[in-house]
């Protein structure tokens, strides 16, 4: 059970990546890859984590709390965590209604809201819920945190995505098969992360100091929570400037490198798994 | 990563920073002018005190078992459990907290206990929904 609860914000963390990605590339009217095959899977995926992930966290902390069915509404209505998870459980449930969807004027304005809203919510369940000092700061920089890399890493999981859908078994994702998601669809990727790279990278500099700007870097490091952190940031680092460097390829007209636009996915992958663990330890000197 | 390319992500970032850092900054208002370190006040929930004291010797037996937490405590999934060292279990009232006292969780000693040691256990949820749990003895009679 040691690793059930960061599975399941794991879970939820990839959700809320895919809907904010998928959001952000309808909110310019484009829908990548919505025909290929892999991309409807993503999405499939991400619909039944933002269900299941919420479900997941209530019979966690149900079975941590040692409550009865009967005494869940009472954790619901009564409790800080309570009212945060049923802020969380509704725009879930909008955001996987919608993610699977097809993009009109309508769908996209609302999962747009939804995925926001997830954004938003997922603070309330983390340790932002627990700042007594910059209470609405904490929550903001949670959710420009979660809603950039949302948008940036998401987004480019979906254009893999899109691209890997037109792969033969043999041809891997080759620069021609790069090619086909269209020069639109890259720019206004690119558009995106350029402004919510950054976002998330201040966001997550902001958080990291109102949870360990009180402590020395020693102090820090001697704990896990501080030893994950210290990895989140440096493999956050690496994707930034993997991102820096495609966005250069495509402001000269080229397509982005297959292989580096694989591995910035494959790294950021594994920062949401550092924070899955990171969030539910705690911060030095607590 | 070339320096043209890190220029290029120069004047965006810098705005992105700008609205970044202010709309939290003017969000918070004047708590950000309070001045004092962050993360001073984000701590898990803790222990601050109980009654009895953690390995005090009581004179007569107790009539209510105390604690005090760092944070304002939510009863819901809250838990104060009593047993005797050899572990069987002594029934306390109801658990509650007190209007005036929101971090002070309280349950009545309705037994009168018998001298000897006694453990407290407690566990109860912080605002981030960490469960948060301890253990503490006391004594009743005379010091061994």
């Amino acid at each position: 059970m040691e690793f059930a609860a960061p599975l399941a914000r794991l879970l939820l963390y990839a959700g809320a990546t895919l809907a904010i990605g998928r959001a952000a590339f309808a909110f310019f009217d484009t829908d990548v890859g919505a025909t290929r095959r892999a991309v409807r899977g993503a999405l499939w995926f991400g619909a039944s984590a933002l269900l299941i992930a919420p479900v997941a966290l209530l019979l966690l902390q149900q079975q941590a709390l040692e409550l009865t069915a009967a005494e869940l509404p009472g954790l619901l209505r009564e409790t800080t965590w309570g009212r945060g998870w049923l802020q969380l459980a509704i725009p879930c449930v909008l955001s996987a209604m919608l993610l699977p969807m097809r993009v009109t004027r309508n769908t996209s304005l609302l999962l747009l809201m939804a995925a926001l809203g997830v954004a938003v919510a997922m603070g309330g369940l983390g340790h932002a819920a627990a700042d007594e000092q910059w209470p609405l700061v904490s929550r903001l920089f949670d959710a420009m945190h979660v809603a950039g890399a949302g948008a940036w890493i998401g987004g480019l999981l979906l254009l893999v995505l899109a691209t890997a859908g037109n792969a033969k078994p043999t041809e891997a994702v080759s620069e021609a098969v790069l090619d086909s998601v269209s020069d639109s669809e890259w720019r206004v990727f690119s558009r995106t992360a350029t402004v919510m790279a950054p976002v998330m990278m201040l966001s997550g500099v902001g958080s990291a100091w109102l949870r360990v700007g009180a402590s020395g870097p020693a102090e820090i490091l001697a704990t896990d929570y501080g030893r994950l952190l210290a990895l989140k940031i440096a493999l956050a680092v690496v994707v930034l400037a993997m991102g820096a460097t495609q966005r250069r390829r495509l402001s000269v007209g080229n397509t982005p490198a297959p292989k580096a636009v694989l591995w910035e996915v494959v790294i950021a992958a594994v920062v949401l798994v550092v924070t899955a663990w990171m969030t539910g330890m705690e911060p030095p000197g607590a | 990563m070339t320096l043209h390319a890190i220029r290029s992500l120069l004047r965006p970032s810098l705005v992105v920073a700008v609205l970044a850092a202010g709309i939290p900054a003017l969000a918070s208002g004047a708590d950000m002018a309070g001045g004092a370190m962050p993360g001073a006040l984000m701590r898990h929930l803790k222990l601050v005190r109980s009654f009895p004291a953690a390995d005090t010797v009581l004179a007569t037996s107790p009539e209510k078992i105390t604690i005090e937490l760092s944070e304002a405590v939510e009863v819901t999934g809250a838990k104060l459990t009593l047993a005797t060292q050899g572990g069987a279990p002594i029934v306390l009232g109801a658990l509650r907290r007190e209007p005036s006292a929101p971090k002070v969780l309280r349950a009545d000693v309705s037994t009168t206990l018998a001298s000897g040691s006694y453990a407290v256990s407690w566990r109860t949820m912080s605002k981030d929904g960490h469960v948060v749990k301890g253990t503490f003895g006391f004594r009743v009679g005379a010091a061994k």
